[in-house]
């Protein structure tokens, strides 16, 4: 039983006049699946999350070979890179920003700071995809070495995951805009909202141990 | 208990989120300035560059995915203990492994480690010393 501070707009849901019930009032499938689509969202993201572990596995693994091709120090842009991680990370501020404007039931706020997200997410999306071209385009191509192949995968398999973010929010806003906040935009938003701040923690690994540990190395 | 309280699990006092914010922004921004300065030896930056992506994955996910003891009954909590370890085996173990199986697998391209290399090949020089003999051995028997 969750006895913590519920806001106000939950509370309103809460049974007659406020009373509290210590035994559960509704059907448990009564609900969409609120809480089990919560719990069986964060199994997936943790799947999600084994997959992004064999690819910094083999990336850990192959990472010094080069095959006489050029390595971390004469290929990656860090400038570029810190600004790349800045843009994600502003991105699940904004994200969070616009959780809690959906716990105070304002929706305007919420679809505002989403789009924000969104952006973001698609600047991101943009500068590693200039990246990628401009790799391609010095003749660092994922063919070049097994150090590039593991490069283009982890780092691209990432991207497709923010790609496909930013696909599920779009889709959101417009159900948000033909609905409103109702209980199922609300559960979706939650879901997003997980799967975006994982990705940025999926991010984290990224630019820790491709970008910077491959440069000082 | 209401629905709306399942989905709002008491996402979180503004405080909080600050909190995390500035924190997720210092631990991102220090590991960019320390390599991109060079400030520090090569082995201290890495140490370094780790321990802060390993705690800034923890503030992510205690300050931004409210994981923690009570969140869904404690499963998500369990989930990631149990992710987490397995993600560590694969990272940890695949490395590990690989390095040694690089090590004593391309002896001959003298890349990897020098003593593995000499070691090699004396062993091989030994048994081949010893067949040698035993050979001798065995046809003077013969004889």
């Amino acid at each position: 039983m969750n006895t913590t501070s519920l806001p106000s707009s939950a509370r309103r849901d809460n049974g007659p006049a406020g009373s509290r019930a210590f035994h559960l009032t509704t059907e448990d499938h009564d609900h969409g699946g609120g809480r089990a689509t919560l719990i069986g969202f964060w199994i997936y993201l943790m799947s999600d999350a084994l997959i992004f572990a064999s690819l910094f596995a083999v990336f850990g693994v192959l990472s010094h070979h080069y095959a006489g091709g050029p390595g971390p120090k004469q290929l990656f842009d860090l400038s570029l890179v810190a600004a790349n991680t800045m843009l994600l990370l502003a991105s699940s501020i904004t994200f969070g920003i616009a959780m809690m404007a959906m716990e105070e039931g304002r929706t305007r706020a919420t679809v505002v700071w989403l789009a924000l997200t969104g952006l973001l997410g698609a600047s991101f999306l943009c500068v590693e995809m200039h990246e990628f071209s401009e790799l391609i385009a010095r003749g660092a191509t994922p063919q070049s070495s097994a150090f590039l192949s593991i490069f283009f995968t982890l780092v691209g398999t990432h991207g497709v995951h923010v790609a496909a973010g930013l696909v599920w929010m779009v889709t959101l806003l417009v159900q948000i805009g033909q609905r409103g906040l109702v209980m199922e935009n609300q559960r979706r938003v939650m879901c997003l909202s997980m799967f975006w701040h994982f990705l940025d923690i999926v991010w984290i690994g990224v630019f820790t141990f491709v970008y910077l540990y491959g440069v000082i190395r | 208990m209401s629905t709306s309280a399942l989905l709002l699990p008491g996402h979180g006092n503004r405080k909080r989120f600050v909190t995390g914010c500035v924190l997720a922004i210092m631990l991102t921004a220090l590991p960019f300035w320390l390599v991109m300065s060079n400030a520090l030896s090569q082995g201290a930056t890495a140490m370094i560059l780790f321990v802060f992506a390993i705690v800034q994955i923890v503030v992510h996910v205690v300050f931004f995915l409210h994981v923690d003891a009570r969140s869904e009954g404690g499963w998500t909590l369990m989930a990631s203990i149990f992710t987490a370890i397995i993600v560590m085996l694969t990272i940890v173990g695949s490395i590990w492994v690989m390095y040694h199986l690089d090590a004593n697998m391309m002896p001959m391209h003298g890349t990897t480690d020098g003593t593995t290399d000499a070691s090699t090949r004396a062993s091989t020089h030994a048994s081949t010393d010893a067949s040698t003999d035993a050979s001798t051995h065995a046809s003077t028997d013969a004889m």
